[in-house]
């Protein structure tokens, strides 16, 4: 009834062959995926358009009345066409990558939705506003009806 | 003589179930540990908790009080005392078929789960190859099942010591490695001389408090150290379980704190929240973080690496839950025979099987259904509303356990049990009620109609199945092979 040792006499955990190939083949592949992840990840390269639409985006968020960070930051991480940001943000799986994102704090099980701050998506809007404006109506359309209150102090 | 015949105090061999050679394997506690962190902690949450700055603290340390001591305590008592996991805890100490209650539970929460843990690791892996991918249901609904059943081959071939290896792997690769990373960072670019992105002084450590939404983002917090006590139906694989176990679960809380806390800090400390930018989905917040230190070919790896920690956490998901339910199913004849067949490696390969192809299908229709992948969120809201009710009876039973069979030796002895279980009962409670509060995703109706909707999922979904299988079990399910080795 007690947790003592188990009724049967465990054996050494199996190491045989098959294993440590499968093993091998999985570490494999997840070097793989890195090797390629890094060949066809492309960073934003710094041209003209980049710097520019970085300059807007800064006056935008100071404008706002939020901290904006070097545009040097901002050429590297959003390009001249504001990267993942701009990928189709209002359709069906990208609202739902977003409102999976307005969470608690957990990574597996617990996560679940909580009432957000309304900068969680204000950054996102005038990224898109300056660098996909096309996009931007529909994701108001989509997300200006989520309930936010002032959880960030 | 027909199964209907056999009376309900005479179990029968079962034919479907029948016995086959196991191979029970050795795990170190320090295995067990890493295996409990890959199941609960990852990197995932980081950018989402950096929104808040100094106050993450706050948002996981008062949790980790009132939630994570009470059940990590009485965990580590309750396994120390009984093999087999929360069905057998409460199996004991209330009834078996509230046990089954408390693993069906547990295992069916899991199965709306996995689509949106994998929805994720396919936007992940996206971001690197292909951004665009990202909101392709195809390509979604490709790599869900992909994944997916790879987890359920490899748990199947792997059994517990296979699952080990792996999610500790997943761990180590994917969460401790690229966590002390953005640690080391995050001070270095402290030292810099930079200041902190994010308050760092007393007044940003307390939550600010807007009423509801403040009590909803503190208490849905509780749930972030959701499934503890899940690997403890492990604590057989260990070779002295009575200290081994307390042990690995100790080991387990402060690496769970230090994953959650540490990396969120140092991502606020470089990121301004507003800037995050969760629209793209959690890649884009580590993209910044990286573009800060020009060090964006670790953008690739960090993702290769997230998707590596999801899919180890994926592993214990498939193995756990399902190894309790098969435990029920073969002591109480809870299920028919065919679900009680497991493999040498002692994994409930049918069980999993069959959850696989509920999954896949509950996940193509979240990857090429429009209306079900942007309302998929309810179910999140259902499934944890399902998991708490798991701990609502762990506490009780841990408190009935101490009083009907106080001579059962237990490796480890927690302190003010009764204290324990009522705060992580009133914990679990309140987390339960919470879960009624629409959150900003509902964006418009009745509070009513969506608390009604909720309470009728979670009835749907927790209640309904366990109760179908009490009422049409047969006494011939019963497996006496199950009875000898139990």
């Amino acid at each position: 009834m007690s947790a003592t040792t188990p009724s049967r006499p465990p054996v050494e955990q199996s190491s045989d062959t098959g294993d440590r190939v499968l093993y091998w083949i999985i570490g494999g592949a997840v070097l793989v995926l890195c090797v390629i992840g890094i060949l066809t990840y492309s960073a934003n390269r710094e041209t003209e358009r980049a710097q520019q639409l970085a300059g807007e985006l800064t006056q935008k968020l100071e404008s706002a009345g939020y901290t904006a960070p070097d545009e040097d930051i901002i050429v590297r991480w959003l390009g001249d066409d504001g990267g993942a940001v701009c990928g189709n943000p209002a359709n069906a799986l990208g609202r739902a990558i977003l409102l999976d994102s307005l969470a608690n704090g957990a990574s597996f099980v617990g996560r679940r939705p909580v009432i957000a701050d309304r900068r969680v998506i204000a950054g996102g809007a005038l990224i898109l506003e300056t660098y996909c404006p096309e996009e931007l109506q529909e994701f108001r359309d989509k997300f200006d009806d989520l309930k936010f209150d002032d959880t960030i102090g | 003589m027909a199964s209907m015949d056999v009376p309900a105090d005479r179990p029968v061999a079962v034919p479907a179930a029948k016995a086959v050679v196991v191979k029970p394997t050795y795990i170190t506690w320090l295995t067990l540990a890493f295996m409990t962190t890959a199941s609960v902690a990852s990197l995932r949450s980081a950018p989402t908790m950096a929104v808040y700055g100094l106050t993450c603290v706050f948002l996981y340390l008062v949790p980790a009080i009132i939630f994570l001591l009470p059940q990590s305590l009485v965990a580590a008592e309750l396994a120390s005392g009984w093999t087999g996991g929360v069905f057998r805890w409460v199996s004991e100490g209330l009834s078996a078929k509230w046990g089954l209650l408390a693993v069906w539970c547990q295992f069916a929460m899991t199965i709306f789960y996995y689509p949106t843990l994998l929805g994720f690791v396919a936007s992940t892996l996206a971001y690197v190859f292909n951004p665009d991918l990202a909101t392709n249901g195809i390509y979604t609904g490709i790599i869900i099942v992909l994944v997916f059943w790879t987890g359920v081959f490899l748990s199947a071939r792997g059994g517990t010591g296979g699952i080990a290896k792996l999610a500790s792997s997943g761990l180590l690769v994917g969460t401790l490695i690229p966590g002390a990373l953005l640690v080391i960072l995050g001070i270095v670019f402290l030292l810099q001389g930079n200041s902190s992105a994010a308050p760092m002084d007393g007044d940003h450590l307390i939550p600010q408090w807007t009423g509801i939404a403040s009590l909803v983002l503190i208490v849905n917090n509780f749930l972030a150290y959701s499934g503890m006590e899940m690997n403890a139906v492990h604590v057989g694989s260990l070779r002295n379980p009575k200290s081994e176990f307390p042990r690995a679960m100790f080991f387990a809380c402060g690496l769970v704190l230090l994953i959650f806390i540490l990396p969120a800090l140092a991502i606020s400390w470089v990121i301004p929240a507003e800037e995050l930018s969760l629209t793209a989905g959690v890649m884009q917040a580590f993209d910044a973080f990286f573009a800060y230190f020009d060090l964006q070919i670790l953008v690739p790896i960090v993702a290769i690496a997230l998707v590596c920690a999801s899919a180890g956490g994926m592993l214990t998901w498939l193995a756990g839950p399902s190894k309790g339910l098969l435990l029920i199913a073969r002591r109480e004849g809870y299920l028919p025979p065919f679900f009680q067949h497991q493999n040498e490696n002692e994994v409930a390969v049918n069980i999993l099987v069959v959850q696989g192809a509920v999954t896949t299908v509950i996940a193509l229709l979240y990857a090429l259904v429009p209306s079900v992948s942007s309302a998929y969120w309810i179910l999140s809201v259902m499934t944890t509303q399902i998991y708490l009710i798991v701990y609502l009876l762990m506490f009780v039973a841990a408190v009935k356990l101490r009083r009907t069979q106080p001579d059962v030796e237990r490796g480890y002895t927690a302190p003010a049990l009764r204290f324990l279980c009522v705060v992580g009962f009133l914990a679990s409670a309140a987390a339960i009620m919470i879960g009624f509060v629409p959150p900003s995703q509902f964006e418009s109706g009745s509070g009513a109609a969506y608390a009604g909707l909720i309470l009728a999922g979670t009835a749907l979904l927790g209640l309904l199945p366990p109760w179908l299988f009490l009422r049409f079990r047969k006494p011939s399910w019963k497996s006496t092979e199950a009875e000898v080795t139990s």
